[in-house]
C-alpha cells in the first residue's frame, strides 16, 4: 500500500508526533517516558477483515484494552490505541507509581478498576490528540476531536467493533512505550476514509518531491 | 429557552465552568459555589488559574491551549492529577477530581467548557477494594502453597522425603506401561534392612530414624534419573529400575546396593554396621502388574532372610 519512501516519511513524521506526546506525558506523570513508532503500515480494511493480511501480533487471542476517539471535518476517521490487557495494566501501574505485580503468562486477566481506565483514557487522549492533531496541521485542515472511550474487549469479538465502517484504510502505528525502564508495546490504529488517505498520501508525495528539488 | 439551559447547567451535579480566550470565568455554576464557597459574584471575570493555582500547572494550561487553538478535547484524570479546584474547608484527605476540557464556539468567539467531577469517595472505595484484592491474592497464594505442601506430604515419606507407597504404585504402573510399549524389561527390588530392630532397641528410635535417613541417602546416590526409590514403612524400601537389558543388570544393581550399605554408618561417635536382604522380580517374566511384581519381590526377599540374610535373590529362584 505504501512504497518504501512513503513509509519512511510517515514513520519519521509520526515519531515526531509521538515524541511530542511523550514529553507531555513525562511532565504529567513525573517520569521519563519514551515513545517510538518503529513500524508503520497502511492496510485496506477489507483485506484485514478477510484475514488476507496477518493482524498485528497484538491480536493474539485474549483480552485487549482499546481506547478510541473519532475525529472529523476534512480529515475524518477513528483512532484507536490498543494494548494487550497485561501491558495496559503495566503502563497504568508505572504511571501511578504502583507496584508491578504481574507475572508473565498469567492466565487471569489483571483486574481493571475504573480509575485505571481513567488513566488510560488520559494517556490515549494525549497521544491520539497529538498524532491526529499533527496530521491535521500537516494537511492544513481543521480537525474536531472527541474524548476517547476506553473498553476492555475480548479479541475474538473485537474485530468488527474495532474497524468501524467509516474507515476504508487502517493506518497501523506499532508503538513502544518505555516508562520507568518498563517496555510496553501497543498499537495505534487510525481508520481513515478514502479522501483522508488520498490527501495524506498526496501530502507525503509532495514532501518527497520537495526534498528532491 | 436560553434561560432554561442556563438554569439546567446550574442544577447539574458537577462543576461547570466556561472560560473565555483569556481564561477569564464567564460561567460558574451553583454546584461550584457550594463546593468551593466562592460565589458567582466573586468568580465571574476572574482569571481561573489565578483563583485556583492547581489549574496553572502545565498539563492544564496545555489542555486550555489545545481547546482554544486546536479544538482539542482533553480528559485529565484524578488518578494522575489529584485535585484541580480545592473544596471549601476541606477535611477529607487526598481529594480526587476528573477534569474534562472541551472547546466551545459562540458568536465567532472561542470559549472553553470545563467539567469537574469529585471522585474522592469513589477513589477511597477503589483504594479499599484494591486493598481487599491484595489480601485475597495473598491468602490465595498461602492456600496454594499449603496445597502444594499437602500434595507433597500425601505422596512422600515424612522421615526420608522419599516417595511413599501410593506414589510408588503410581510410578510402577507408569513404568510398566512404558516398558510394555517399548518392549523393555524392568526390575522391582524389595529391600529390608537386617537387624534394624536391634538398632532401635539398643540406641533408641531417634538413632533408628537417623539410620533410615542415612540409608535413604546412600541408596539415592545409586539411582539413575529414571529409577525410583520409595520407603514402604519401617525398614522396608522399594525400588524400580526400568529399561534394564538382562537379569545380570539387575544382579549388578543388587550387588551395588549391598556394597553401598556394607560401609559403616557413623553418628554420635558410634560405628554401626548394617546389611540388607534384597528380593528382585522382573517384568514381564515374573508378572505384568504392579501388585504381583511387588509381591514376588517380597517373596524373594523372604527367601534371602531365611537363607542367611545380606544377599539378593531373584523371584524365579524361590520356586
Amino acid at each position: 500500500m505504501l512504497n518504501p519512501l512513503q513509509k519512511d516519511v510517515l514513520t519519521e513524521l509520526v515519531n515526531v508526533y509521538v515524541g511530542h506526546a511523550a514529553s507531555l506525558l513525562s511532565e504529567m506523570v513525573g517520569l521519563r517516558i519514551l515513545l517510538s513508532v518503529p513500524r508503520v503500515e497502511l492496510i485496506p480494511e477489507a483485506e484485514m477483515e478477510q484475514g488476507n493480511l496477518p493482524l498485528p501480533e497484538i491480536f493474539s487471542p485474549g483480552h485487549i484494552v482499546s481506547s478510541y476517539l473519532s475525529f472529523g471535518q476534512d480529515f475524518r476517521g477513528k483512532a484507536f490505541l490498543v494494548f494487550p490487557v497485561q501491558k495496559a495494566k503495566l503502563l497504568v501501574n508505572a504511571c501511578i507509581g504502583e507496584e508491578l505485580l504481574l507475572e508473565e503468562g498469567d492466565a487471569v486477566p489483571p483486574r481493571f478498576l475504573d480509575t485505571d481506565f481513567d488513566v488510560l483514557k488520559e494517556i490515549s487522549n494525549l497521544i491520539l490528540n497529538a498524532v491526529i492533531g499533527e496530521f491535521g496541521n500537516l494537511l492544513e485542515t481543521r480537525v474536531v476531536f472527541t474524548v476517547p472511550e476506553v473498553e476492555l474487549i475480548d479479541v475474538t469479538e473485537s474485530d468488527q467493533r474495532l474497524f468501524l465502517k467509516d474507515g476504508v484504510y487502517i493506518l497501523i502505528l506499532h508503538t513502544n512505550f518505555t516508562v520507568a525502564e518498563i517496555e510496553v508495546q501497543g498499537v495505534i490504529m487510525i481508520a481513515l476514509n478514502l479522501n483522508s488517505v488520498s490527501s495524506l498520501l498526496k501530502k507525503i508525495d509532495f514532501l518527497l518531491e520537495e526534498q528532491d528539488v | 429557552m436560553f434561560k432554561l439551559a442556563y438554569l439546567a447547567l446550574d442544577k447539574v451535579n458537577q462543576g461547570i465552568i466556561i472560560l473565555d480566550k483569556d481564561l477569564k470565568i464567564v460561567f460558574w455554576n451553583a454546584w461550584l459555589e457550594q463546593y468551593t464557597g466562592k460565589s458567582q459574584e466573586e468568580t465571574i471575570g476572574q482569571k481561573l488559574p489565578k483563583l485556583f493555582p492547581d489549574l496553572s500547572r502545565k498539563p492544564c494550561l496545555d489542555a486550555f491551549q489545545g481547546a482554544l487553538f486546536h479544538r482539542q478535547s482533553r480528559f485529565l484524570s484524578g488518578a494522575l492529577h489529584h485535585c484541580f479546584i480545592a473544596p471549601v474547608g476541606e477535611i477529607r484527605k487526598d481529594v480526587r477530581q476528573n477534569l474534562l476540557v472541551e472547546p466551545l464556539d459562540y458568536d465567532d468567539e472561542k470559549y472553553i467548557l470545563l467539567q469537574i467531577s469529585d471522585l474522592t469517595g469513589h477513589y477511597s472505595r477503589v483504594k479499599q477494594l484494591k486493598h481487599m484484592l491484595k489480601e485475597i491474592d495473598s491468602e490465595y497464594e498461602q492456600v496454594r502453597a499449603a496445597a502444594k505442601i499437602n500434595r507433597f506430604k500425601a505422596f512422600h515419606d515424612a522421615l526420608t522425603g522419599l516417595p511413599n507407597r501410593y506414589l510408588f504404585y503410581d510410578r510402577l504402573d507408569n513404568a510398566i506401561s512404558m516398558a510394555q510399549r517399548n518392549k523393555e524389561m524392568l526390575a522391582v527390588v524389595f529391600l529390608d534392612l537386617d537387624g534394624f530392630k536391634e538398632v532401635n532397641d539398643s540406641y533408641g528410635h531417634e538413632a533408628g530414624d537417623l539410620l533410615l535417613q542415612a540409608v535413604a541417602d546412600r541408596l539415592r546416590e545409586l539411582l539413575r534419573e529414571s529409577d525410583t526409590l520409595a520407603r514402604l514403612g519401617g525398614d522396608e524400601f522399594l525400588l524400580i529400575f526400568p529399561q534394564i537389558k538382562s537379569e545380570a543388570d539387575a544382579a549388578t544393581i543388587a550387588k551395588k546396593i549391598l556394597t553401598a550399605l556394607a560401609h559403616p554408618f557413623m553418628f554420635w561417635g558410634w560405628e554401626l554396621y548394617l546389611t540388607a536382604s534384597i528380593g528382585i522380580s522382573l517384568y514381564p517374566k515374573d508378572a505384568n502388574d504392579s501388585r504381583n511384581l511387588i509381591n514376588k519381590a517380597d517373596l524373594a526377599m523372604y527367601q534371602v532372610k531365611n537363607s542367611g540374610k545380606n544377599d539378593y535373590h531373584f523371584y524365579h529362584s524361590v520356586t
